[in-house]
């Protein structure tokens, strides 16, 4: 009996209009520091897995009509988190081309325009995972350096929106540092919560 | 290194460019082509047309390279485009035919760099090897643009069934990838706009190569045609006696005669780049080389002193035997 061979698809959501609709602090122009993070900021609250996966389905149902929802229907979220904006996606591997390409014509999500980028395609979801956490600690490495540099001008209100973008508003109140090591803990959890939905399924 | 050759100038002070701009930034290009269209009637002095783009438009992301990009219109096959005079003021000149005749001319004798054919439309012809084969033996590559085929459904038909077409004539060579966004919202990740391609046919090195390499080689190509001489041979540096370095730089000079490429980085920092700006990042790369040219000495010189003790310490021995 052959294996199925499947792809896991590591993937970013970006949003190009900035954080205007989720946050209230950011509205105006960006500045310089949380230029680099305007277009990381947290997914829309009612965006989870179930809503993304009908997302999806319904964009490949779009553009590759009822050959592409036989083809590639049976895809499966493993993991998303909404703080980050970060998912994997399990795909057989003849198809992941298709997916990868209706996940590009995805325009907006809940109304706000929305860029989803996938970052790695690989054969184990070991692997994609321990590329989202790298992912993670560069983005958070990032946000330190600049707020870093903003410390020496003494600008500590935007330090303080940088954090609350990253960590989907939730513990916008504390300062960066701290959010930003809740926000690495929570990424790693929710991984291995969902290899054990892995390890269920099958 | 990505490159997005077809990002449409409005103006300065426009926060929906200068967002494009940040997004492509974030998404990973690192060239980034700002272009102005020229349409309809084209006064007799073309040379005129005035480059609107500046120098430098972005100075808050250092890590792009802004390239200035016009775009002519061709409508009429009777009128004398002078092509050649315009690529004194702009970096990459290309056209866009509008119908078969002028598709020919452009393969067959303009003065372009790149032939960019609106992809999004319904064309009255096909593509023929013929004609555009003629185009990619003179190096002038053929541009596809994703972004309207992502905001619009049928515009994403034309565009499949053109770049595939366009795909399958040229046999998937001298194809060029842009974006031609007006909106941050309409540009993807360059591995995102490559898998696009392998839906119209390229496999995954040719799209790599047309987002790549291909504007790469446009890019090079629009400069060696502006500034050498007959495009074949390009003066890079003038030669003749070097300024008087500083004295760390002219250390690492010779300490580093074996390795060629860092003497090659040497090279590149003109002498008064250094002397000026100390805390550039080339001082930084000097005084570097300068902290890892010393070890290298050391282990020149080591093993002699080492043996000169042991035949020290050998001859003492032997003093003492005797």
């Amino acid at each position: 009996m052959v294996r199925v061979k499947q792809r896991y698809l590591l993937f970013t959501i970006l949003y190009p209009s900035g954080p205007q609709a989720t946050s209230t602090s950011a509205t105006t122009a960006p500045s310089k520091v949380t230029q680099s993070m305007t277009f990381h900021s947290p997914s829309p609250p009612n965006l989870n897995r179930t809503s993304l996966a009908s997302i999806i389905r319904s964009s490949i149902s779009h553009n590759f009509g009822d050959w592409g929802i036989g083809q590639c229907g049976g895809f499966a979220v493993k993991y998303f988190s909404p703080a980050t904006s970060t998912g994997i996606l399990r795909i057989t591997r003849d198809n992941y081309r298709t997916l990868w390409a209706a996940l590009t014509y995805i325009r907006e999500l809940f109304g706000q325009p929305a860029v989803i980028k996938v970052i790695r395609i690989s054969g184990t979801i070991r692997k994609a995972e321990l590329e989202a956490v790298k992912v993670a600690e560069e983005a958070i490495r990032r946000v330190k350096r600049e707020t870093k540099g903003l410390k020496s001008t003494g600008n500590l209100k935007d330090k303080k929106d940088v954090a609350g973008m990253f960590s989907g508003g939730k513990v916008a109140a504390q300062t960066a540092t701290v959010a930003d090591e809740d926000e690495e803990d929570d990424m790693v959890v929710d991984i291995v919560d969902s290899e054990n939905d892995d390890g269920d399924e099958e | 290194m990505f490159y997005d050759l077809n990002i449409p100038w409005t103006s300065k002070d426009d926060p929906e460019l200068a967002r494009t701009v940040a997004f492509l930034d974030e998404l990973g290009y690192n060239v980034i082509a700002l272009n102005q269209t020229i349409a309809g009637k084209i006064p007799s002095k073309i040379a005129g047309i005035a480059n609107l783009i500046p120098v430098s438009p972005f100075p808050d992301h250092p890590n792009i390279r802004f390239l200035r990009r016009v775009t002519i219109v061709l409508d009429d096959p009777s009128q004398n485009y002078g092509l050649a005079s315009l690529s004194n003021n702009f970096d990459i000149v290309a056209v866009r035919p509008t119908d078969e005749k002028l598709l020919l001319q452009a393969c067959t004798s303009l003065e372009c760099d790149l032939i960019s054919l609106d992809l999004s439309i319904r064309h009255p012809y096909h593509f023929k090897y013929k004609v555009l084969g003629q185009a990619i033996s003179r190096g002038i590559r053929f541009e596809i643009t994703y972004s309207a085929s992502v905001n619009e459904s049928n515009a994403r038909r034309n565009l499949l069934s053109n770049a595939t077409a366009l795909v399958r004539a040229t046999k998937g060579k001298g194809i060029v990838i842009s974006s031609e966004a007006r909106k941050a919202m309409l540009c993807r990740a360059p591995f995102d706009v490559i898998n696009l391609a392998t839906l119209w046919g390229l496999n995954q090195e040719k799209g790599r190569e047309a987002i790549a390499n291909g504007p790469r080689s446009v890019m090079i190509q629009a400069k060696m045609k502006r500034q050498s001489f007959r495009g074949v041979i390009d003066v890079v540096e003038g030669g003749g006696v070097p300024k008087p370095a500083p004295r760390e730089v002219a250390k690492t000079t010779i300490s580093q005669k074996a390795s060629g490429k860092r003497k090659a980085e040497v090279g590149d920092n003109d002498g008064t780049a250094v002397e000026t700006a100390k805390d550039s990042p080339h001082a930084a790369e000097s005084a570097k080389l300068e902290v890892e040219a010393t070890p290298a000495e050391n282990n020149e010189t080591r093993p002699t002193k080492k043996q000169r003790k042991k035949e020290r310490q050998a001859a003492k021995k032997a003093a003492a035997k005797a």
